[in-house]
């Protein structure tokens, strides 16, 4: 087993990032049976929130575990390891957690989660570097290299990791797509969403990613569907961004917000219960995925393991 | 003494004031929400208060045992209910849990949420 890293990512704020990466997170490990790993880059912590609660996040970072301590690592220059700062458990799907009570393991999450502080060590690193004549490229170039040593040990541990990128591009979050096999971008269909991910998209592959297009799965999310909606949908799928493979269309869903509200760092819920009337587009999101990373050569192994 | 427009302007305002006592009777939640705007201390109870009922602004304006007095009106079911709408408590969660042991998970979580909310 050798992970397949794929970075959530997009210069625009508020496009469903973080909920996408829940989303994607839980699907591949419910129908999938993959081991999936949430590596979370982004100080603001909402995937974090999402999988762990804020007491959870909280608890994580008592107990010495967050994305925080990587950046660390790099800072006082020593080698980088992520494995001790990973949280073994963020499941709250139920039937998850009852098949490994049985030591019958069919999918997991873990998660390397943020906390504020990230960003609070961000600027302390990036002030270091920049009064020693760095720059923010040569930044990003050794941050990715301190990452790609820190994940060696992580890749034959999960069949996925999903890192959830800030939604500007700072020299952390460059070498979170630096390292990224493929790139999954949320947008929203609407026109400043359209302009923020053609942005994105046109940089990433002058800067990181010269074949970026062909690595890239792009899923519509939030989508009202109102004339102006599909118009733009139809622009982004066919117009801009016409050589990306698009996955599902998410609607706007009161389903899917309650969705990213765990109760608490111990509540449970069955994926139906969880996720509703929306299950069979979470369904979709993840098997369109598994079939872009089979179509690209990225991974041909995965296979439905729930219906 | 009053004028035949004066006539006409109470008459209209006594429509306007039934038309409202009328839907102040059929929609607790507008009943609520004016209660609230005008301060009074108003306690729902039964299957009202569980409709009305935001567990984590209870927890947050009220101690334990007002929390759990609101919730003692409830029927187990009313109960559930509530903490499934404010998303407190999966079904999974709740499985088994007679109606102290959901009171005192949904005071936990409420007082938990809250806080989170507020930081």
């Amino acid at each position: 087993m050798t992970a397949t890293i794929a970075a959530i990512a997009n210069l625009k704020g508020g496009v469903g990032k973080s909920t996408t990466t829940v989303m994607l997170a839980d699907s591949l490990a419910y129908y999938f049976g993959l081991n999936v790993l949430v590596l979370d880059l982004d100080a603001q912590a909402n995937s974090s929130q999402m999988l762990l609660t804020e007491q959870g996040v909280h608890a994580a970072s008592e107990q010495g575990k967050g994305t925080h301590h990587l950046l660390g690592q790099f800072l006082e220059g020593r080698k980088a390891a992520a494995g001790p700062f990973i949280m073994p458990n963020a499941v709250s799907l139920e039937e998850l957690r009852a098949a490994e009570m049985k030591s019958e393991r069919l999918g997991w999450i873990s998660a390397l989660p943020a906390h504020p502080q990230l960003r609070m060590d961000e600027l302390t690193l990036e002030e270091e570097w920049y009064s020693r004549t760095g720059t923010p490229t040569t930044l990003a170039e050794a941050l990715a290299r301190h990452f790609q040593n820190g994940f060696d040990d992580l890749l034959p541990l999960y069949d996925v990791i999903l890192l959830d990128c800030p939604p500007h591009l700072s020299p952390l979050s460059r070498a979170g797509l630096a390292v990224a096999d493929v790139f999954v971008i949320p947008t929203l269909a609407d026109a400043v969403s359209s302009w923020g991910t053609k942005q994105f998209v046109s940089w990433v592959s002058e800067n990181v990613r010269a074949d970026l297009l062909d690595r890239s799965f792009s899923v519509i999310t939030r989508f009202k569907n109102t004339n102006y909606a599909r118009q733009m949908r139809s622009e982004l799928q066919n117009v801009y961004l016409k050589d990306i493979w698009f996955g599902p269309t998410i609607p706007e869903s009161v389903q899917v917000l309650n969705a990213m509200d765990r109760p608490a760092p111990d509540s449970y819920d069955t994926f139906r219960g969880k996720y509703g009337k929306m299950r069979g587009d979470i369904r979709r999101l993840s098997e369109e995925f598994v079939e872009f990373l089979h179509a690209r050569k990225w991974n041909e192994s995965f296979k439905l393991v729930r219906s | 003494m009053a004028t035949d427009s004066d006539q006409d302007a109470f008459t209209k305002l006594d429509k306007f004031f039934d038309e409202l006592r009328l839907e102040i009777r059929s929609n607790p939640d507008l009943a609520a929400r004016l209660v609230k705007a005008i301060g009074a201390d108003v306690t729902f109870e039964g299957a009202l208060a569980a409709k009305l009922v935001n567990p984590r602004e209870l927890a947050s304006t009220s101690d334990e045992a007002g929390f759990r007095a609101a919730f003692l009106q409830m029927t187990l079911a009313e109960t559930k209910s509530v903490l499934r709408a404010h998303n407190l408590a999966s079904a999974v969660d709740m499985k088994g849990l007679n109606q102290d042991a959901l009171i005192d998970m949904a005071y936990q979580r409420a007082v938990a949420k809250a806080a989170e909310r507020n930081t």
